[in-house]
């Protein structure tokens, strides 16, 4: 419609390539279709996702930057604001239009200031400070609140599955 | 995970239709067709030669029979004389003098046709992205409907004869129209400046206008052997074929680097251009629909059939004006309340685009964006981007307008009166029903049945919800994305995972936290793999930039982990690298 897709996201490909952020790595699948993505991206220090490297696939949509992309882990995190199948939960990626949990405001919802970089710090923010108010996983966020132990046993053996390291015997 | 979404698994399941059914499916693929075409080929052209080699006195017949025929000469001017001798002239001559090898002949040239245009696509574009083939093949799929009941009406019971020209002529048809159909979508997301592959586009639009030209030049050399009827059809067929190629080369044109100066003119024109030529094409498409209303024999099906698509495409026009019309109060209202400024900096970007600033439109909130990325966010939304401060749009207003343009619409099928065809509409799917605007309001029945088809993939949602987003809707497709999106309430319920996590938090507490983890181990064997080959091998000059900077994070991060007090057993065990 608008046609600024393929631009943007060329543009957005060269920038994270010459300039890459630090703990996060994204890239089309294939370079001739750019609206498919896979990134890495890494736990924040000090928490118990830390030193793990999560892969997700972002799809984004041909009116992009006016609709925001979609996004998915394929580790099978667990976590109170990722749904069991993958795709991430948070008020950014929501378009204006939507609101699927009825606790965001409309402006902390998606707008074309965003960007891949910008949507991968704000879900590495997210892994460190789960927003357990409006859980997209229930049980994840139950844990969270009530039996923090066990999940960050869990999130321990996920970091030591992506890392290709054994499981932990205890 | 990696065996592919569950989303998509959904879709499959839901029966919408005979045309999304088959456009879904991987039967009948281009490639089966292809085979099975060419093994009937082959054996035909075995038969024809076995048969011309082994009766040598078929040969004279064929020339004796070929020297009578006076109606060839007289008509075509062609001589005779010297092509009656020659063998492939014979052999043509033999085939359409026998019904089932004009049908080989046919489905041969069929082939041959879906060949080059999968040949021209792989060239021009590589690969397709899954949603782009999935809207092609719907387009090709209603073509080839269309083009059906286009031959039983223009051919009829007693005019047999005319079928094969016809089929000939709607093969290029079909082939030009699908691959300008495929080259449309691509351009619809490129912009100036924008250089990938273009070169192949420009080609291919090129190729795309002498083959429409060629076709109108055939047309009007052979008019005179033609009624006025299928003549007319003939030439609105052309003309459509004209305007989009045209369209085609137009739009490469301005997408090119020669105008990547001035972005937002080459925006401005390419939106008229897209409007103009899909008003265009509707409304040809709309003649020749009433024109074949006109000449098909009597009131019987196939003349509701094209009232249908007329209303269709009336819909159609309608739309596209009422959007246009949106678009252009947008528009007055930037232009009226903010003033055009250069951009402070003059390497200052705006953010929807990322391109540069230039002289631009300030909002009161001094957030500056090209005239045509603001246009087209404040048609969704009445925001600054930047900000998200609210600024004054027409958009409240537009949308009541809106509401009330969808219920005329609503108020016409009403009074259209086949009972059939709201229902049909919605077997269409997305493609079609999208152009019919929103669907009337759906019957107590219709709400019950697809209130079923809803719970049979849900059986967990509740059914006043369900029910609730139906009578919104008014159609099973959009509730099922509805749901799959979650935008019906938050019930995490509806995944598969989190069902099971759910009964085992009611049943036992013990395990309850065992589950998860579970969920977690079971898809990732194989990217286990593939990363540590990956991570050994990560010198190797095929791997991409990606991989190799996935191996290399990989390892960075393993050992940042092994040094880390939580791998105090893994260091224990002698795990150090």
């Amino acid at each position: 419609m608008a046609g600024y897709a393929l631009k943007r996201l060329m543009t957005e490909y060269k920038e994270l390539t010459t300039r890459p952020p630090e703990g996060i790595i994204a890239a089309p699948i294939d370079e001739d279709n750019f609206f498919e993505w896979e990134c890495l991206i890494t736990g924040p220090e000090e928490t118990c996702f830390a030193n793990g490297v999560f892969p997700a696939r972002i799809t984004f949509p041909q009116d992009y930057p006016l609709s925001p992309p979609k996004m998915r882990f394929t580790c099978g995190i667990f976590h109170p604001n990722i749904y069991a199948d993958g795709r991430v939960c948070i008020s950014i990626l929501h378009a204006p239009g939507d609101d699927p949990t009825g606790y965001e405001l409309s402006n902390e919802r998606w707008s074309p200031v965003q960007s891949i970089e910008k949507i991968l710090l704000s879900v590495v923010s997210m892994l460190a400070e789960p927003n357990d108010e409006s859980p997209a996983n229930v049980s994840a966020a139950k844990m969270w609140r009530e039996d923090r132990a066990q999940f960050e046993k869990i999130a321990d053996s996920l970091v030591r599955k992506t890392l290709c390291l054994p499981a932990s015997e205890i | 995970m990696n065996t592919g979404n569950p989303d998509a698994r959904r879709h499959h399941q839901a029966p919408l239709g005979i045309v999304n059914m088959i456009s879904k499916s991987s039967f009948p693929s281009v490639e089966s067709y292809l085979a099975l075409s060419l093994c009937v080929a082959v054996i035909a052209s075995a038969t024809v030669f076995t048969t011309f080699h082994s009766q040598p006195e078929l040969q004279k017949l064929l020339e004796e029979e070929l020297r009578n025929n006076t109606r060839l000469s007289s008509a075509y001017g062609l001589n005779i004389e010297a092509l009656s001798g020659n063998t492939l002239f014979q052999i043509a001559h033999y085939i359409l003098s026998d019904t089932t090898l004009i049908w080989v002949a046919i489905n041969s040239y069929f082939a041959i046709l879906a060949m080059c245009t999968k040949l021209i696509i792989k060239l021009t574009f590589k690969e397709l992205a899954r949603h782009e083939e999935t809207v092609a093949r719907q387009a090709f799929l209603s073509y080839i409907l269309l083009t059906v009941v286009y031959l039983s009406v223009v051919t009829g019971p007693q005019k047999g004869h005319r079928v094969m020209p016809w089929m000939i002529w709607g093969g290029v048809c079909g082939f030009l129209s699908h691959l300008q159909f495929v080259t449309c979508q691509r351009l619809k997301y490129t912009s100036p400046s924008c250089d990938r592959g273009s070169q192949k586009v420009s080609i291919l639009s090129v190729f795309l206008f002498i083959v429409s030209i060629a076709m109108s030049v055939m047309v009007s050399r052979f008019q005179q052997h033609l009624e006025w009827q299928p003549a007319v059809l003939l030439y609105f067929d052309c003309l459509l074929a004209l305007f989009r190629s045209t369209y085609i080369l137009f739009r490469c044109t301005s997408s090119s680097r020669l105008f990547s100066f001035n972005p937002d003119s080459v925006r401005h024109f390419n939106y008229w251009l897209e409007l103009i030529t899909n008003f265009v094409c509707e409304l040809i498409q709309m003649f020749s629909y009433a024109q074949l209303f006109v000449v098909s024999p009597g009131l019987n099906l196939t003349s509701l059939f094209f009232l249908y698509h007329m209303k269709l495409t009336y819909n159609c026009m309608r739309e596209q004006l009422g959007r246009h019309r949106t678009h252009k109060k947008i528009f007055e209202h930037i232009e009226n309340s903010y003033p055009c400024v250069k951009a402070a900096n003059s390497d200052d970007r705006c953010v929807v685009c990322w391109e540069l600033l230039g002289t631009s439109r300030r909002l009161p909130c001094s957030h500056q964006f090209h005239d045509w990325c603001l246009m087209w966010w404040l048609a969704q939304d009445s925001s600054c981007p930047t900000c998200r401060c609210i600024i004054p749009s027409p958009q409240d207003q537009l949308r009541e307008a809106d509401a009330n343009s969808t219920t005329r619409v609503v108020f016409n099928g009403g009074t259209f009166g086949f009972v059939h065809f709201p229902q049909f509409h919605i077997d269409l799917g997305p493609f079609l029903s999208s152009l019919l605007g929103r669907a009337a309001e759906p019957s107590e029945e219709q709400l019950q049945t697809m209130l079923e088809q809803v719970r049979e993939m849900f059986p967990q949602m509740s059914t006043e919800a369900i029910l609730t987003d139906l009578r919104q809707t008014g159609m099973t497709q959009t509730t099922i994305e509805n749901i799959l999106e979650g935008r019906i309430g938050v019930n995490p319920s509806l995944l598969p995972g989190a069902l099971d996590d759910e009964l085992s938090d009611e049943s036992e507490n013990e395990i309850e936290y065992e589950e998860p983890i579970e969920v977690i181990q079971e898809p990732d064997n194989g990217r286990q793999r593939t990363w540590t080959k990956l991570s050994t091998s990560s010198g190797d000059e095929e791997l991409s930039y990606y991989e190799i900077q996935r191996a290399q994070m990989i390892e960075t991060y393993r050992r940042k982990y092994l040094a880390s007090d939580k791998a105090a057993d893994l260091r224990a065990m002698g795990i150090t690298e």
